[in-house]
């Protein structure tokens, strides 16, 4: 299932959390639009093994956290797999769009790895992917299947942003 | 597969072998009893062989045998879960299914040999058990906000490390250690809970009494009341 809709002005709201602004790949926290301040950001659970995997396969991240500063992550005992917030920002979309595949391509091998024990039905990961348009504004790609259909993404955020 | 797992795996599939038979509902209780203390034994034969290949340092041996060592989990608890079944007590039943159903997913994380025993269909005959034979049922699960947390593989901070939680690591499966975290709440209603032991065991009914769901008797410090 996959499901598109406007999202907030990343630039703008990460200034106003005082936040760096991300250049060109980031992990969002999972409430990034209705956090008031810093100090309420949370990362989903799966947020810092993502990171591990993209530093594996070195893919960069420009992280919204300030060097030193760390979010904490929102932890439920669910057996479903829900990943982080990602954005793609417009100059990692023109300029390097393979980096999409890659990101996406490691999250999903280690998926696939990570559903063997799992009952067909519960073979299902919950995934929120930001994109910059071309013009700016930025639309969320909401996913939700098995790991393959993860590999069918990078088409779908660079149609976003051409859109856009 | 090198020469000690090699020769050790021929044992493992005889003993294996000639106790599957008896995880079948009508099979003697007695028989049941029997196959849970050979397979008792084979785990710890299984866990004496993977220190050893721990110690000497190879990673593929160790993985497999923790995997082996799961799937010989699986087969103990889906018996116990039998027996206790025969033996009217139903808590306790549930709970070796969950942990039969825990063991089968450590094993395929460890190592894909348990493909070779029927892992995929054992998943499945799994889910049909806790279908067939146990009300549906609620669950619930704990939310925290994790601070800071450890790798279990080397006690670094996690995230800093390169292990990844729910990978093997010479004959250990990796997972995070919280630290510190604070609790924010408990949700109910929890369709697939990661720990199925974690439900509402009793209900009220329309007479005040608490019952327990799953044998729908009145709980003892209801019937005091």
């Amino acid at each position: 299932m996959i499901q598109v809709e406007d999202f907030t002005d990343v630039k703008k709201k990460a200034q106003e959390l005082d936040c760096n602004v991300p250049k060109t790949l980031a992990i969002l926290p999972k409430n990034f639009t209705s956090a008031k301040s810093k100090g309420e950001l949370v990362n989903e659970a799966t947020a810092s093994t993502i990171r591990v995997l993209w530093k594996q396969a070195n893919v960069v991240e420009t992280p919204i956290e300030k060097e030193g500063e760390k979010i904490p992550e929102f932890v439920m005992n669910w057996l479903e797999w829900v990943g982080p917030t990602i954005l793609f920002t417009s100059t990692l979309i023109t300029q390097n769009p393979q980096l999409i595949d890659i990101a996406l391509g490691v999250i999903a091998n280690y998926l696939t790895d990570f559903f063997k024990g799992f009952p067909k039905r519960q073979k299902k990961a919950k995934l929120d992917i930001v994109a910059e348009t071309k013009s700016g504004t930025y639309k969320k790609l909401h996913y939700e299947g098995d790991a393959e259909g993860l590999k069918d993404l990078p088409k779908i955020i660079r149609s976003l942003h051409d859109e856009g | 597969m090198k020469g000690k797992l090699s020769t050790f795996l021929k044992v493992f599939n005889n003993i294996v072998e000639k106790n599957l038979k008896f995880l079948i509902f009508t099979r003697g209780i007695e028989f049941q009893k029997q196959a849970i203390v050979e397979l008792e034994s084979l785990l710890k034969k299984t866990s004496k062989l993977k220190r050893k290949m721990i110690k000497d340092k190879d990673e593929e041996a160790s993985n497999i045998l923790l995997s082996l060592e799961n799937l010989v989990s699986v087969y103990i608890n889906e018996l116990k879960m039998l027996v206790f079944l025969k033996e009217d007590d139903m808590n306790k039943a549930w709970v070796s299914l969950v942990e039969a159903q825990h063991s089968l997913t450590t094993a395929f994380q460890a190592n894909d040999i348990v493909l070779n025993y029927n892992g995929e269909n054992y998943l499945e005959k799994l889910e049909l058990i806790e279908k067939a034979f146990f009300p549906h049922q609620t669950f619930s699960s704990i939310e925290a906000k994790v601070e800071s947390s450890n790798c279990s593989i080397c006690g670094h901070e996690y995230g800093e490390c390169a292990h990844v939680v729910g990978r093997p690591y010479m004959g250990q499966i990796c997972y995070r250690i919280f630290t510190k975290m604070d609790f924010e709440g408990l949700s109910i209603l929890v369709e697939n809970p990661a720990d199925k032991r974690c439900r509402i065991t009793e209900f009220s009914d329309d007479n005040g009494y608490m019952r327990d769901v799953l044998t729908w008797r009145i709980a003892d410090h209801s019937k005091k009341k």
